[in-house]
């Protein structure tokens, strides 16, 4: 069976993709947004730190950070429901292993035109002065997911979005002018076709591209984990980071009532890479395996050294999720995105997100390519 | 917390220690994995420039929970153990010197500073198979120590120790240039105990200190931290102003009561040769603490950190399963 014909097909219900379908819709196009799970934004867009960057956490990299300046308030503004701003956010530089020293950072800051400002004495009290060289307080927030979810879903039906859950793209091969979507729906499978196919699925990127016989993009997945805990009453209302080198940061997680806690060394568990002429990793299996031992006594022990009070802090649960970043990212702390155009296949472009707010940056970048022509 | 829910970490400075570490490396982690839910085990690169940091690489590919901090250069096995105390999250931190150190006793310790020594200390038994002079310098400083500097190190202590977390957190906020870690924990208090254990090399022909090294390594011990040296100089330099005041009261005396003072050519060369002595003794140990003053002044960071890798695990083997359907979930 096969669907009438469509301007566009985005893959991967996420983020980016969510926005990119109601980009297109909104230009006019009529478009089908796959999603294989049970709901919009489920995966790496929930299950993930809910950080807004406004800039802050990239001192190493100037670009992403001043990009972050420029996205930050625009986002919040789109979003203003969904941000959850009633908690006090420091940011604490590292004494020892610190990639900035107070005086960089607060030099970075000056230059991209982020307010920092002086914590009160009863918060500096709560950081050991042995490895912590300075601490302010910066107006830095995070989203409530649940409610960017119902938001975003609320945005597609508006822009007239056909959204398909738990529905998998298969494959994508070439039919004449078009290219053919092979969507597997439960135990039904379909095909769809489209002038144009964006493929948005993140983690899962290269799967389509290896079952499509396309190039795989260079990609870094690591299996990470992020510890959901009831903060201690010293830190209830408010968030820490803590720069910049192999640190944690303890940022409140509106979709759970709780915060999460995550570590530079410790919330990585496996890494690796796709390579081609090699066998893809089943990155699903791996996050469903059960048995991994959450890596929380690690993270809470190093943070009771920052912040004596987080040895209060409890574990209620944890974030499992793939994270996957360009292998370039790595050494300079970047955060680009990637699109790639007509990838292996005219009319194929696949985009991989990186920070929500990013998420203009690639609006504008579509917007200077020429417009495909709609199909009728 | 009972025993298995503590954090242990182990700390282990190498220095072209290329030939033992892997060894060293799979023996503490199977110590570590047998008896903790929670473990790390840091290794300080002290600007090897031998194979080491390869080697290590590939064991932080294979095995879990090691991490690996190189330092900029080599600044010394002290200070590389410094920099991993700095960085060990444990409860309890394990400091272990490769060639020597058995991982197997390791649990001990860690029970009995858990049972409230804030630092368990090893204790060798026995100098077999050292060289003899090392063995009677040896003897030699650990009776001075006492006795003359009012020193405590208790005889054949080694590096090999458990810190419990309080410990480490005093060790660590003591930023001397010149740092010995058997007297750092000492300094800190927090009840030492310590156990003895027959040091094994791993090595068929062991490094030991050359003469040299053995007699600065005293001498930095001692002037880092005993002020007893400087005490005795101002002692003997009281006495030699004292004996000084009476000799020139001789001379006046002399110079008053005897009519032919001819003679005096023995005494003159007596006295030059005590002042000079006496003046180039104060000169050598006001000169020893001067050094000492101006390093620890200076203020500069202990060390650098060049690098620092953890272990980097692939996903295992039994899970890379080839994906025949790309799709299915």
């Amino acid at each position: 069976m096969t669907d009438p014909l469509l301007d566009t097909i985005v893959i991967g219900g996420g983020f980016f993709g969510s926005i990119l379908a109601e980009h297109c819709a909104n230009s006019g196009a009529r478009v089908v947004l796959l999603e294989a799970g049970p709901e919009l934004l489920g995966r790496a867009s929930a299950l993930n730190q809910a950080r807004v960057h406004v800039g802050y956490h990239y001192p190493r990299s100037f670009l992403t950070a001043y990009r972050s300046r420029i996205n930050a308030p625009r986002f919040t503004s789109d979003f203003k429901a969904c941000i959850h701003d009633s908690f006090t956010h420091y940011y604490a530089i590292g004494r020892l292993w610190s990639n900035v020293t107070a005086a960089q950072f607060r030099r970075f800051c000056e230059r991209i035109g982020a307010p920092l400002n002086s914590p009160p004495a009863a918060v500096r009290k709560l950081f050991n002065p042995d490895l912590v060289e300075d601490v302010f307080q910066v107006p830095e927030y995070t989203f409530d997911v649940v409610r960017l979810r119902a938001l975003m879903e609320r945005r597609l039906a508006e822009a007239g979005v056909e959204i398909r859950l738990g529905s998998a793209a298969r494959r994508v091969t070439r039919a004449g002018d078009l290219l053919e979507v092979t969507v597997r729906a439960g135990d039904d499978e379909h095909v769809l076709r489209a002038a144009r196919v964006f493929n948005c699925t993140y983690a899962g990127l290269n799967r389509l591209h290896a079952a499509s016989g396309l190039p795989l993009v260079p990609l870094k997945h690591e299996l990470t984990e992020m510890a959901l805990v009831e903060p201690p009453s010293e830190l209830a209302d408010a968030g820490v980071t803590v720069m910049c080198g192999p640190f944690f940061s303890l940022l409140p997680y509106p979709a759970r009532g709780l915060c999460t806690l995550s570590h530079v060394r410790y919330t990585p568990h496996l890494s690796w890479t796709d390579a081609p002429g090699e066998p893809l990793i089943a990155a699903d299996a791996l996050l469903r395996a059960t048995g991994r031992r959450s890596a929380f006594p690690s993270m809470v022990r190093d943070a009771a050294r920052f912040i004596p009070a987080m040895a209060g802090a409890r574990q209620v649960d944890s974030l499992w999720e793939i994270k996957t970043v360009l292998p370039r990212s790595e050494m300079d702390d970047s955060r680009p995105i990637l699109v790639s155009r007509d990838h292996g296949l005219p009319g194929f472009h696949c985009v991989i997100g990186s920070k929500m707010d990013n998420v203009y940056d690639m609006i504008e970048y579509l917007g200077r390519l020429p417009a495909t022509e709609p199909v009728r | 917390m009972s025993a298995s829910d503590v954090f242990v970490s182990v700390v282990a400075p190498l220095g072209n220690d290329a030939d033992i570490v892997r060894p060293f490396v799979e023996e503490t982690l199977a110590m570590l994995k047998t008896g903790y839910l929670n473990y790390e085990l840091v290794l300080v690169d002290d600007g090897s420039t031998d194979d080491t940091v390869h080697v290590v690489q590939d064991l932080l590919a294979h095995h879990e929970s090691i991490r690996l901090i190189r330092l900029s250069r080599s600044f010394g096995t002290e200070v590389a153990i410094a920099a991993g105390l700095d960085a060990a999250i444990g409860d309890f931190v394990a400091v272990m010197m490769p060639d020597t150190d058995p991982p197997a006793l390791v649990p001990r310790m860690v029970e009995q500073s858990r049972q409230g020594a804030g630092v368990v200390f090893g204790v060798r038994q026995g100098r077999e198979g050292e060289p003899v002079l090392l063995r009677i310098g040896a003897s030699l400083f650990y009776g001075a120590l006492s006795r003359l500097f009012g020193l405590h190190i208790p005889r054949n202590s080694t590096h090999f120790r458990v810190l419990s977390r309080q410990a480490v957190n005093a060790v660590v906020r003591i930023r001397d240039r010149n740092r010995y870690l058997r007297t750092l924990s000492a300094f800190v208090g927090y009840a030492n105990q310590s156990i003895a254990y027959q040091v094994r090399h791993r090595r068929a022909r062991p490094r030991f200190k050359s003469l040299r090294q053995s007699a600065a390594l005293a001498i930095g011990i001692i002037v880092t931290n005993s002020l007893q040296p400087l005490y005795l100089a101002v002692f003997v330099g009281m006495g030699v102003v004292a004996a000084n005041v009476l000799f020139m009261a001789y001379v006046v005396g002399v110079y008053l009561f005897k009519r032919h003072v001819a003679e005096g050519w023995t005494t003159q060369s007596f006295m030059l040769g005590a002042m000079f002595g006496a003046l180039s003794l104060l000169c050598t140990v006001v000169a020893a603490y001067l050094a000492r003053l101006l390093a620890e002044n200076q203020d500069r960071p202990l060390y650098f950190v060049s690098d620092e890798q953890q272990s980097r695990l692939k996903p295992p083997a039994e899970r890379v399963n080839i994906v025949t359907d790309p799709v299915a979930r």
